[in-house]
């Protein structure tokens, strides 16, 4: 098991842990961001319904369509780049590249945020105009209003959305793998690479060893999200 | 801060899309009184204490406090502390973090604000419960304590929308009585908005009664329930019986209904129920013509009717409705 | 200055984050649309290509390859059985929860989010080691995938029932049927489901969408599923592969919204939102 974590393997993990955290990080800002914006639309009526299901579709996509899709705008032959390209932005010569770690950040944003959406938007739509208003009437203008009130009641969505967020990108696989073409250095694709089962044989207890890590992590992330939804389930009453 | 403000509305207009809600509004609440908006949904009560607490703009007209305009200024600018029909208190905070938050957003010391959140929750008798949450009370305590959130502050103008809707009958009586007894101590202009006609008599140095967004009627309690204004004020304020007599019609309390052993002169009827209360008896009876009144009588043990029983039916019209014209005669 | 009015007007800020985020994710869909429909090397496009060779031809062909029903079949009937495998056990529990167990609720809700976090590999190792020891026929069987799916879309179709049952009232519409004298399986079927449409279509389109676009777990187990035949079909006919795949995420959408859209019983229906808790 100790050796499941060691040289180039524990550079696997924190690789990992790094994607997940940023993808998850920026992930629940934007996302969170994302919802508040879509709560406030009063016309069309039916537009929290269509980004709810956008979302619902998006925060499954994940692997080569997904992956594909990014090549195709943002890849080196890709639209977007070339479009970019048309105002003078040179994103390749930039160093910009869809398969290292800011590609794929970027790439992981695209199911992270719907997931945020589609966590955080009750507890958005769960903070009441009243308590808007009654914090005015209380002195509070909007700025002090969010900081004292609405930040700290929706803490603990946000909070969860972030955790889950986390778990998601750290055992996500497909979309990397395609994206790196195998090359990305994942805990996920490591795994697949022990287990695929016809190369190396007797490395398959790392393996099973790096899948045993992976999974104790998460029962850890998993707890802390446990403990939160309890907390926030009180103050819905 | 002056709290022996005056609060005035002057010409308020304000329509929601097609539907207008306040036409023209004019009322001046005066220092330290207690005015009760009255009148059913949708009259604009509620759009007229929004408008004052500012969140609601009026489409035009004018809101004062003293002499100052305050139209165009924030909510969160006025000095008014506003008490919800949901409570509305912050659920991640304590009772005493509830109370003392607007002494927080103006920036007052932990411990002054803490004694003057713990003077105010003595008086609404809640000093007890500082450390619990809102989910942990009842919802009389909850008002409670929006009521001593709303006074911290000590604001110049104390708004109340429907306070009371939200609570069981029992509560609602002392939370009232609270209500009424801080407001008085405290000497705050306060403005309470209700559609229970009850509860507007019961607490109020002076009631408007509103209806489609215009005043039907300001005055007094005892004012607005002898001498209605408008047949919209008699009929929405207390019961009235329609009374007609030879192409007359008139406005008649139950309690000007008197009801006597049935006589062969007098004008007869039948009593269709009769419903002990306790202080009072209610009846209803048929006259032989047909028509229905609601009569009360002060129970005396021994002198009630029941249901079958034959009557005589006569009006005292000393304390009459002044609204229409009675006609003569049916005199005890 | 700022004012605490009831804006009946969206704020800019919300609009402007708003038509950012349809750019990022409308933006990759559209590049990944024209790949697929448009016959121009991207370095060749310009003002006056746009226009150039739009073609189906890719789709074409690959509605005639001889491997592509078979493999939309199985995906379509694996669709059908995850449905009902998640209406049997799924729906229940969520019901079970709002009725008699609330407080389990949390602890339910975080189970429901294990897929997330158990990684398909681990997952298929793991269980399918098992399936292996225990019933090994079990694998062979292309409608082994069935039960992997449903867990791996429990968290969606979870919060979505679970969801639409808190939106109505739930209690006081089951003691109302019981106390007219309705057997409790009456009273779910002609009471409660009718009232939860929204959730349940919801639910339904939500396993398709998962069942149409999972690789991982399809590969492992070597059964030839629609996604499976689209990623290796993408070195023949690439842009057949990713037509079908835009055509895919377009109806999945389109049936998504149009799901909450079947508002048949007044308001309760219409506050579900899909994978949100009210």
């Amino acid at each position: 098991m100790r050796e499941a974590v060691s040289g180039t393997y524990l550079d696997s993990f924190l690789y990992t842990v790094k994607l997940s955290a940023l993808s998850a990080f920026l992930g629940a800002v934007l996302g969170a961001l994302l919802t508040a914006a879509v709560v406030r639309v009063e016309r069309p009526t039916w537009a929290r319904q269509a980004v709810s299901s956008f979302a619902g579709v998006a925060a499954n996509l994940g692997g080569i369509p997904l992956a594909f899709a990014f090549l195709a705008a943002l890849g080196t032959q890709g639209l977007v780049t070339k479009m970019l390209g048309w105002f003078g932005i040179d994103l390749i010569g930039a160093g910009f590249s869809i398969s290292n770690f800011a590609g794929i950040t970027v790439v992981y944003l695209y199911f992270q945020l719907p997931l945020m959406f589609l966590v955080s938007l009750p507890a958005f739509e769960g903070l009441r105009p009243t308590w808007r208003e009654t914090a005015a009437n209380l002195g509070a203008s909007p700025a002090r209003y969010w900081w004292n009130v609405g930040l700290p009641i929706l803490t603990p969505a946000l909070l969860g959305g972030f955790l889950l967020l986390f778990a998601n990108a750290f055992s996500a696989y497909a979309t990397a793998y395609a994206l790196s073409s195998g090359g990305a250095k994942l805990i996920p694709v490591q795994i697949r690479f022990f287990l695929q089962g016809n190369t190396i044989t007797g490395k398959d207890n790392l393996g099973y060893a790096m899948a045993a890590w992976m999974i104790i992590i998460m029962v850890c992330v998993m707890g802390l999200y446990l403990i939160l939804r309890r907390r926030s389930e009180q103050w819905q009453r | 801060m002056n709290r022996l403000t005056e609060l005035s509305f002057e010409s308020i207009t304000k329509s929601f899309g097609a539907t207008v809600a306040l036409s023209n509004f004019e009322l001046v609440v005066r220092p330290g009184e207690l005015m009760t908006l009255l009148g059913p949904s949708g009259c604009g009560k509620t759009t007229a204490l929004r408008i004052a607490a500012g969140f609601e703009r009026p489409d035009s007209g004018k809101v004062l406090v003293g002499d100052v305009d305050i139209t165009a200024r924030p909510a969160h600018l006025r000095r008014m502390g506003m008490v919800f029909q949901s409570y509305s208190l912050f659920p991640h905070l304590s009772v005493i973090d509830n109370v003392t938050f607007g002494l927080k957003m103006q920036r007052v010391k932990r411990d002054v604000s803490r004694t003057r959140a713990m003077t105010m929750l003595e008086l609404v008798k809640l000093d007890g419960l500082t450390a619990r949450y809102p989910h942990q009370l009842s919802g009389g305590q909850q008002q409670r304590v929006a009521l001593a959130r709303a006074l911290t502050i000590e604001p110049d103008v104390l708004l109340l929308d429907e306070p009371l809707s939200a609570l069981d009958a029992k509560v609602r009586t002392e939370v009232r009585d609270e209500i009424r007894s801080l407001t008085t101590r405290l000497g705050t202009t306060t403005i309470f908005v209700t559609h229970d006609q009850e509860e507007a008599l019961g607490i109020s140095d002076r009631v408007c009664v509103m209806n489609d967004g215009v005043v039907e009627q300001v005055g007094v309690p005892m004012a607005i329930y002898d001498s209605p204004a408008s047949d919209f004020v008699a009929t929405f304020v207390g019961e009235m019986n329609r009374l007609r007599l030879a192409n007359l019609e008139t406005l008649v309390r139950p309690e000007q209904v008197v009801l006597g052993p049935a006589t062969s002169s007098g004008t007869g009827a039948t009593v269709q129920s009769a419903t002990f209360h306790g202080s009072i008896m209610r009846y209803i009876v048929q006259l032989d013509d047909g028509q229905i009144l609601k009569a009360i009588a002060a129970h005396v043990p021994g002198t009630a009717f029941t249901a079958g029983t034959r009557v005589d039916v006569s009006v005292n019209f000393e304390s009459t409705t002044e609204s229409k014209s009675t006609f003569g005669g049916v005199t005890p | 200055m700022a004012k605490v009015t009831r804006e009946r007007r969206t704020p800019l800020w919300a609009w402007t984050i708003i038509v950012a985020a349809t750019l990022f994710f409308a933006l990759p869909i559209l590049a990944m649309a024209r790949f697929a429909f448009q016959r121009v090397p991207v370095a060749l496009l310009g003002r006056d290509t746009l226009f150039d060779r739009w073609t189906l031809d890719g789709l074409i062909d690959m509605f005639q390859d001889p491997e592509f029903r078979p493999a939309l079949w199985l995906s379509l009937r694996i669709s059908t059985f995850t449905v009902l495998l998640t209406f049997a056990v799924i729906l229940p529990t969520a019901l079970w929860v709002n009725t008699r167990a609330a407080r389990y609720r949390s602890l339910v809700e975080t189970a429901t989010m294990l897929p997330y976090v158990v990684p398909p590999i681990a997952l298929v190792v793991g269980a399918g080691g098992a399936f292996r020891d225990l019933v090994p026929w079990f694998l062979r069987s292309d409608y082994c995938l069935v039960p992997f799916y449903a867990v791996l879309a429990m968290p969606f179709t979870y919060r979505t029932l679970d969801t639409g049952l808190r939106s109505i009232d739930l209690r006081t519409l089951i003691e109302a049927s019981r106390s007219l004298g309705a057997s409790m399986p009456r009273t779910l079927f002609r009471v409660v489901l009718p009232n939860i449409g929204t959730a349940l279509s919801g639910a339904t389109f939500l396993t398709i969408t998962v069942v149409l676009g999972e690789f991982t777990i399809a590969s492992l187990l070597l059964k030839p599923t629609l996604p499976l035949y689209m990623s290796y079909s993408q070195g023949r006919n690439p842009q057949g592969a990713l037509g079908l795949a835009v055509i895919l995420l377009g109806l999945t959408t389109l049936l998504f919204f149009a799901a909450t859209r079947l508002r048949r019983r007044g308001r309760a229906q219409s506050r579900v939102t899909i994978g949100a808790i009210t």
